[in-house]
């Protein structure tokens, strides 16, 4: 690739001090940014591994849940369960908050409203033990869920701020900081040339005018 | 803010057990329903099973990736979690470190 300069800098001096403080910036806006994204990353990592042993423990516990509520629709049948199911208390609202890692917002639920013990509301003769199983399992999971869902919002919010953070970098890294580069080594080479004229043209007048100067004498 | 789920019969069953009321049982119009549910600004959480899921994965993509709230929430159903497809939010890992991520149980 060609290098690029920044168009329309003038090879003066005053330019020169100007692009060295650009670069002094961008450099020290560059090691910022980096240091965001690592520290993000950890971050990820961290939240990702979370919800690794979340999911494992939620796939299996939900299994667990499913074959008794099978059971219960076994020895009750499938209608019985379901009207039963309809007699269970509401558990409640939940409150997403925000709250934030690192500047990143992330969602939080705040699950304080959430009942921990729904009893059941259905009688014991049309039911059996198999029913309460499921509810109890299905109960315990709830909690578990929740905290599966705020964790997914978190990746979610994580991930699109490091998407956005190694963008800035980047751009830093590839594009603008070899552009300040080639402008100041630009403007450094001019302005050694035009030293390099003056002086050669000092001498030559120097020579010239001693010159004159024996001619006279 | 209320939590609601998309999923099948037998699923409904078991999370209605849990408490949650706002169930939807879809047959062929999952993505209307979804659509509906997501406009509502007093549900917080969607739980969606993973079946559901795959059909209307375009639509639930597209949402996720413009709104936070409400979450969606992918379950596996009564036949176990699928390994076959691939999650959103191993997309998301994906997407943003630039590598596939898996972890191997020892």
């Amino acid at each position: 690739m060609v290098e690029q300069i920044i168009e329309g800098v003038n090879p003066t001096r005053m330019e020169l001090l100007e692009i060295r403080k650009k670069i002094e910036l961008a450099e020290k806006g560059h090691k910022l940014l980096e240091e965001k994204r690592d520290a993000l990353v950890e971050k990820f990592f961290n939240i990702i591994n979370k919800h690794h042993s979340l999911t494992k423990e939620i796939n299996q516990e939900l299994q667990e849940a499913f074959t008794s509520l099978i059971q219960a629709q076994m020895i009750l049948g499938e209608k019985q369960v379901e009207e039963a199911s309809h007699m269970i208390e509401d558990i409640g609202e939940i409150q997403i908050q925000e709250d934030n890692i690192m500047g990143v917002k992330i969602p939080k639920i705040n699950k304080e409203n959430i009942k921990k013990n729904t009893k059941p509301l259905y009688g014991f003769l049309e039911t059996c033990a198999k029913l309460d199983d499921a509810h109890k399992k299905f109960n315990e999971l709830l909690p578990k869920l929740l905290h599966l869902a705020e964790v997914e919002g978190d990746i979610k919010s994580l991930s699109t701020e490091i998407e956005k953070t190694k963008r800035r970098v980047n751009v830093l890294e590839n594009n603008l900081l070899p552009k300040l580069h080639a402008t100041q080594r630009y403007i450094e080479m001019q302005l050694d040339e035009r030293e390099r004229e003056d002086f050669f043209r000092r001498k030559r007048i120097k020579a010239i005018m001693e010159a004159k100067k024996e001619s006279i004498a | 803010m209320k939590i609601a789920g998309i999923c099948d019969r037998d699923t409904a069953v078991g999370l209605r057990l849990a408490g949650i009321q706002e169930l939807c049982i879809p047959d062929n119009n999952a993505a209307h329903i979804f659509k509906e549910l997501s406009q509502r600004n007093d549900v917080g959480v969607i739980f969606i099973t993973e079946t559901i899921a795959d059909k209307i994965s375009r639509e639930l993509n597209d949402f996720r990736l413009r709104h936070d709230i409400p979450i969606v929430v992918e379950i596996p159903d009564k036949s176990g979690h699928r390994t076959d497809r691939r999650s959103y939010v191993s997309y998301l890992i994906k997407k943003a470190v630039g590598i596939d991520i898996e972890r191997r149980e020892k």
